[in-house]
């Protein structure tokens, strides 16, 4: 029975580091390869040798497949490839091409920057890790080999985000990577076909979350900000290199034109350039709005947002600043951080998650003293604020996908299991027939498929079953057809069989099959002959026996005939020969004739 | 031993991760703190670690007990007793408390519902496996029956699971001999007459010797229980123990494996073919292999010769590699490995055979025949062939065995055919087919060109660089190339390039036909064939930079120009290998080329990189120019340093200035380098690179040193490097000044040790001269008089070295932040979503 195997090795029951194994009409492919940032040792890896203990990955996998530039999503890329080793194609949309390395420089920096870090990847890898990457364009279907071909659809969630079908035959699977059914400030909606997949595998982050809209989010965050500029005090917002902190920029530039504000506004990195260099160059990736307005202002040109310089971090005065890194746990960020935590009046910002053993996470879980190098004591006695503002799609969200796409089957991952637990049973009674999974890491879910192999059928046999009467064929209604199945130079064609015969050069040839059944009876072979005839005759109502004067007996096809042992006369041989033909209910079986 | 903070932290702890109604922390939290234990285990005395903490004790007691907390906190709990029951010491206290039972007794947790989730079970596996570090918990295990409960998670639907399974099996299996004293010789001996199975599996303790009959018979079932999965992980099991066993356990093993032989090879495509595989060679590393009444040798040439192409070909590779491998089986895997290289080589060259190792008698050919007609299974045999190739080419001791020349007609011919073209117009519909299926074909493209890189290695390979490097061209020309392909085949024009002794015809070669190739490629519309072809370049010239010749020919072959245009190619990475590649010619070509203009080539790129230091807008590009200052002035045919110094102020401004870390790292490298230099010339001493000059060094010279380095603007980028928040650049300039200090307080005689800082623009300045601000009462002068000598020593660079050994991730590894973590999460009441980042 063909079937589709789904494993993940990450982001089953879980919201880690995604990396989701599909074996699909004898075809491997890995879909995402992410890294889990809570870990300084190998376990922020995928375990590869899951896959394959020869550490030989291009001969096992056909094509990895990376849905965006989010290091939960593609950080173990360049260790898979250039450590590990895997040669093989590499897929992800251009954008995602041209921002991942930052992102990964960005993290390899992280890394560098603390004690006793081992077994990471270099700038170089980075760099020979992206010249594998073949770019995958919207909508555009993309043959990986001679069976397995993937298409990217738009996923809203970040830049270059996309959500990717993988089709084997008949057989596909839809991986959504993370997506955003929402059209947000800079970013469209998610989108796609009703492509009917055998399997669609969506994140679930925001499975059973009630959220604020976004807008209402994105204006929390406004007056926040505002309300601690008007009182004097200092806005500290701690962002990756790119993603969020372009959102955020905008939000902001928008607002202090609107608002006419004055107090400064900073980005403590080089790196926003260069981030804003990708919005501009990638502008057909973002929503309608800015792509209609960019000939008049290009949105990701900031009136507002100047370089940041250290000294500036004690002028008098409100300010906001955008520093690097995310996680308040070293750089730039943290080092503001220190000189501004003592005043109430300044606040941070916390915009996306952080790991465990940061000053991020500390101040998320609400501690107030946190001990710095060398023991010494800092008090934070600024104000601390949560906001995600990534876009995930919720369970409206989910459900209208599935609706869209329409499957057969729904893997639910990048979630927590209990909240998964209340979508599946959501999904199962909301769409009657579409069975949902939830997979811990690990374990392989196997889902049965019929795929349909398409069959060229020639118009003599159309017209001679259609020539059999009847209501002309309906084209929803499946009819069995009767022919000769050529298979040859790898296509399908039904035909006659005397078509088949006449394509092949062929001769017909017939088999009979043969059988000898012996009787006791003293009578001479005639009349042993005609007692069978006889007794054919009586027990065989319905169909035609035959005395024939060539000295046999046929029923239907089958030829009886009667001749007497050498060795014993009273013992009889039945001769029964007939061809290969169906002939239900007529079965001759050796039994002794009547007296 | 555990700090007292965290010994008062780890009740509070353990009482909040017993109490199910607590919010857990980040999934990494336990993770962490199992390390912790892990290393405090190793390091104290398990027992110590128990009576000083009872509540380790009461903590799994009680979530053993309830069951009812999160699994995650379950599988720590189980985890956490095999860790601490894992020292001797502590083991029996653990099990009279009942510790031990209440934690691993199966019963319990299998009718409890928490046992579906997978953590928890990997959790009492991983438990287990913690804990069998001594016979004690061996017999534990054994008198508990835990193996039969063991046996059965051998096939659970996690693989984690299963796999943790058959280590935790493995582990026992190869446990180290019982101690003598544990049971009388008699008592075995009863206990071995009762009971048959015993005797198979030789003379140990009675329980190990049922424990391991346990697991040979589970085995045996699993074998022949048509279940493939089960199959499989036994034979996993097998291949995990064998080599660690005792002799009387593995020839058990080993007889089941051999019994099991049809079932497991199936008609040579099963499923399990490959793990039977892993048995095979595992089997080839022990006694089995060299004792010939176990018939391994037998089997595995059985096996080789019955294997479907796409397995045997990986076997034979395997087999390759044994040691004490009877020469015959070697070569018949050799033959196997060789044979669809061959094949196809031989059916486009019209020839029988190409190798001549493979003989047609030793395969069922139509076979391989069909395996390679076939577009996917023939690309595959190719790349599993040639890789194996390439495994071959790298063993010394089997080069002999093969002939280096046909393998480098079937490459070249193989490469040829990939890249189609009229070389192939055979009407034979076999040999159009094998072309139809290859031309173009990347996967293969790539394999053939790592064997013929691992070709360039062999001894006398050198006569076939001729013919290599003329197919090479042919995939460096081809404007369709992937991109993958032509930076593998620049690769291996590479090693081609440089391993050859004929300095002449590689350069005709060279100027001939890669220089114009190289020309057209650095134009190329992908950044990655322009990238890889300046790689190819600046390592090309690395190589040969010593061959005056190759330095002429590439001043004359006009790349110069198309290198200076890339330097503003709008992708960084390209900028960046141009800079590279740009500096390296620089460096070789400068005597030949001589000045242009009156300055050196050198000095008018290096204006030019200054440019680019100062305006490129990204890091890769700044990086690199940084990097080739520092190639260059460590290399000596440099012009006299002096020229450049009016330059090199600019460029440690800039650098201390740059956004990017790595640039401010690379700049202080340059500024080590830089400040090497100038103390070396003020000193006599015989080494060049030594900071501490010799004793003989004048203080007048070394006052004249101060002053080029303070003009160079050195001090500056060191104390901004000093104060920079990342801290690799912090280090790097502590350390500098640190030997600087050394330096100058070594040499009283030094006549002037003052140095005038510019305070406008400084924004170290306030900062680093704080005390001498105070002791001088100076807060708005624009320019300080400040000594030297005086100023590093108030600045404790002891004090800030340790705290930057530190790093500000100390907070994020240590035990005490980790507990007050787990602590704060417990009372946080909003929930903050982990999305992704």
């Amino acid at each position: 029975m063909p079937e589709i195997k789904v494993t993940p090795l990450g982001a089953g029951q879980d919201v880690g580091r995604s990396c989701i194994l599909v074996s699909i009409g004898g075809k491997n492919i890995m879909l995402d390869c992410g890294m889990h940032m809570g870990y300084n040792d190998d376990r922020r890896f995928p375990d590869f040798s899951y896959i394959t203990q020869n550490g030989r990955l291009t001969e096992f996998l056909d094509c990895v497949i990376i849905s965006h530039f989010h290091l939960d999503h593609c950080g173990a890329l360049p260790y898979m490839s250039e450590m590990v080793g895997y040669d093989g194609p590499i897929y992800m949309t251009h954008p995602t091409k041209a921002i991942c390395p930052i992102l990964l420089e960005d993290f390899r920096k992280i890394t560098v920057d603390k004690k006793g870090e081992t077994n990471f990847f270099t700038s170089q890898m980075i760099k020979d890790c992206m010249k594998k990457v073949v770019p995958l364009n919207l909508h555009q279907t993309v043959q990986v080999d001679d069976e397995l071909e993937i298409k990217a659809y738009y996923a809203g969630h970040v830049l270059g985000a996309a959500m990717v079908q993988i089709k084997v035959g008949s057989e596909s699977v839809v991986y959504t990577g993370d997506y955003n059914m929402t059209p947000d400030r800079h970013l469209g909606a998610a989108w796609i076909d009703k492509c009917r997949p055998d399997i669609l595998i969506s994140e679930s982050t925001y499975a059973t979350t009630i959220r604020d809209s976004k807008r209402c989010r994105e204006r929390d965050f406004l007056k926040k900000v505002h309300e601690t500029v008007e009182r004097g005090g200092k806005v500290l917002i701690p962002v990756f290199a790119l993603g969020r902190a372009q959102e955020l920029c905008i939000l902001l530039e928008t607002f202090w034109e609107r608002m006419n504000l004055k107090a400064p506004i900073y980005f403590s990195t080089g790196l926003t350039e260069k981030a804003n260099h990708y919005y501009k160059l990638f502008i057909t990736w973002t929503n309608q709005k800015i792509r209609k307005t960019f000939v008049q202002r290009n949105m990701f040109e900031f009136k507002h947002i100047k370089a940041f310089d250290r000294s500036y971090a004690d002028n008098p005065g409100p300010m906001v600043v955008f520093a690097t890194p995310g996680m308040l746990h070293a750089g730039q960020s943290l080092q503001i951080f220190k000189k501004w935590a003592g005043n109430e009046k300044n606040m941070v910002i916390m915009p996306g998650y952080c790991v465990q053993g940061t000053v991020g996470h500390k101040l998320l879980s609400g501690q107030k003293k946190l001990e710095m190098e060398g023991r010494t004591t800092l008090e934070v006695k600024l104000q601390v604020e949560y906001m995600s503002f990534s876009a995930h799609a919720d369970a409206k969200g989910i459900m209208q996908l599935i609706r869209m796409a329409e499957p057969r089957n729904v893997m639910l991952v990048h979630g927590e299991a209990k909240k998964m637990e209340f979508l599946k049973d959501k999904i199962e009674q909301e769409f009657t027939g579409i069975s949902c999974f939830m997979p811990a890491n690990g374990e392989t879910t196997t889902i049965p498929t019929n795929p349909s192999v398409p069959v060229d059928i020639s118009l003599n046999l159309l017209k001679r079953e259609a020539a059999f009467g009847g209501p002309l064929p309906d084209p929803k209604k499946p009819r069995t057809m009767h022919g000769t199945l050529i298979m040859k130079d790898s296509s399908l064609r039904l035909v006659s069989p005397e078509q088949a015969l006449k394509e092949l050069d062929l001769n017909e040839h017939q088999l009979r099959f043969t059988c000898r059944v012996q009787l006791q009876d003293p009578y001479s072979d005639t009349d042993t002959l005609s007692r069978v005839y006889n007794h054919l005759k009586s027990v065989l109502k319905g169909y035609t026996v035959q005395h024939l004067p060539d000295g046999t007996v046929m029923v239907e096809s089958i030829v009886l005939k009667v001749s007497s042992s050498a060795e014993d006369p009273n013992t009889k041989v039945v001769l029964l020969s007939w061809s290969y033909q169906v002939t239900p209910g007529c079965t001759i079986q050796g039994s002794q004739l009547p007296h | 031993m555990m700090d007292p903070d965290c010994a008062e932290l780890l009740p509070l702890v353990c009482e909040v991760l017993a109490n199910p109604d607590r919010a857990l922390p980040d999934d990494t939290c336990l993770e962490k703190l199992l390390d912790w234990f892990a290393a405090l285990t190793n390091k104290a005395p398990g027992l110590s670690l128990l009576e000083l903490n009872p509540c380790l004790v009461s903590f799994i007691s009680s979530v053993c007990t309830s069951k009812s907390a999160e699994p995650s906190v379950l599988a720590f709990a189980l985890k956490l007793a095999g860790l601490l029951a894992s020292n001797e010491r502590a083991f029996p206290l653990l099990k009279e408390e009942g510790i031990m039972k209440n934690a691993f007794e199966y019963q319990g947790w299998m009718e409890s519902s928490v046992w579906e989730d997978a953590t928890v079970r990997s959790g009492w596996i991983h438990g287990l496996q913690n804990v069998l570090k001594h016979w004690q918990a061996m017999q534990f295990v054994l008198e508990n029956g835990l193996l039969k409960a063991i046996l059965r998670l051998q096939s659970d639907r996690s693989l984690f699971v299963a796999s943790a399974t058959n280590q935790l099996l493995a582990c026992i299996l190869t446990f180290p001999t019982s101690p003598a004293g544990h049971l009388s010789v008699k008592e075995a001996r009863t206990t071995e007459r009762k009971n048959e199975r015993n005797a198979c599996c030789g003379h140990d303790s009675p329980e190990r010797n049922e424990g391991a009959a346990q697991i040979v018979e589970h085995v045996e079932e699993s074998l022949t229980s048509r279940v493939p999965f089960r199959a499989h992980q036994s034979l996993k099991l097998i291949a995990l123990s064998l080599t660690g066993c005792q002799p009387h356990v593995r020839e058990v093993l080993w007889q089941k494996t051999v019994e099991a032989k049809e079932m497991l090879m199936g008609n040579g495509q099963s499923s399990l073919v490959q793990p039977f595989l892993e048995v095979l060679r595992a089997a080839a590393r022990t006694h089995l292999f060299t004792e010939g009444n176990f018939g391994v040798v037998t089997l595995m040439d059985d096996v080789l010769c019955s294997l479907k192409p796409m397995l045997a070909v990986p076997f034979a590779t395997g087999i390759i590699h044994l040691d004490n491998c009877p020469q015959t089986l070697k070569n018949k895997a050799t033959a196997i490995i060789l044979r669809p290289l061959d094949h196809v080589a031989a059916l486009v060259l019209s020839q029988k055979t190409c190798s001549g190792v493979v003989r047609e008698s030793d395969f069922e050919h139509s076979v391989w025949e069909e395996q390679l007609s076939q577009k996917s299974s023939c690309i595959s045999l190719l790349c599993l062939s040639l890789s194996g190739t390439s495994e071959l080419l790298g063993l010394e001791s089997l080069r002999e065995d093969i002939c280096v020349q046909p393998v480098v007609l079937s490459v070249t011919t193989l490469l040829k055919i990939c890249e189609g073209g009229p070389f192939f117009t055979s009407s034979s519909s076999s040999v159009s087919r094998a072309v139809r299926n290859l031309i173009g074909c990347s996967r293969v493209q790539k394999c053939v060109l790592d064997t013929m890189a691992a070709l360039s290695h062999c001894p006398g390979s050198d006569v076939y660089a001729e013919d290599i490097l003329s197919v090479l061209l042919l995939v460096l020309q081809n404007p369709d190339t992937d991109q993958n392909v032509f930076k593998k085949a620049l690769q291996t024009a590479l090693n081609w390039l440089c391993s050859g002794s004929q300095s002449r015809s590689v350069n005709s070669f060279l100027n001939k036909d890669v220089f114009p190739m190289l020309k057209k490629r650095l134009c190329d519309v992908r950044w990655e064939v322009r990238d890889s072809s300046l790689e190819f370049l600046t390592h090309l010239t690395l190589q040969l930079q010593e061959d005056l010749s190759y330095c002429e020919t590439l001043s004359s072959s006009g790349i110069w120009d198309f290198l200076m245009a890339l330097l503003n190619d709008p992708e960084s990475y390209v900028r960046a290998s141009a800079i590279c590649a740009l500096g390296q010619m620089a460096y070789v070509t400068c005597p030949v080329k001589g000045p242009p203009s009156g300055s050196s080539v050198q000095e008018e790129l290096f204006v030019h990189f200054v440019e680019i230091l100062a305006q490129d807008t990204e890091g890769f590009a700044r990086r690199a120019v940084i990097k080739v200052f520092s190639y260059w002035l460590r290399h000596p045919p440099l012009q006299p340093l002096e020229k450049m110094e009016k330059h090199l102020g600019t460029v440690f401004q800039l650098g201390s200035d740059d956004l990017d870390w790595e640039v401010k790292v690379h700049t202080l490298e340059l500024a080590q380098i830089v400040i090497d230099e100038i103390l070396e010339t003020s000193s006599q001493t015989s080494c060049p690179y030594s900071i501490i000059p010799s004793a003989r060094c004048k203080g007048r010279d070394l006052t004249e040193s101060l002053r080029k380095l303070h003009h160079l603007m050195i001090f500056n980028t060191l104390f901004s490097g000093l104060l920079d928040c990342d801290r690799p650049v912090a280090q790097q300039a502590c350390r500098i000044l640190l030997d600087l200090k050394e330096v100058i307080i070594d040499h009283t005689d030094i006549v002037d040790k003052t140095v005038v800082f510019d305070l406008q623009g400084c924004k170290w300045g306030q900062d680093i001269l704080k005390k001498h601000f105070e002791k001088h009462s100076i807060t708005t002068a624009i320019q300080v008089c400040v000594d030297i000598e005086e100023l590093l020593q108030s600045l404790d660079l002891e004090g800030r070295q340790r705290a930057l050994e530190k790093s500000s991730d100390h907070m994020e590894n240590s035990p005490r932040s980790l507990m007050q973590d787990i602590l704060a999460a417990a009372h946080t009441v909003e929930e903050n979503i982990v999305d992704c980042y």
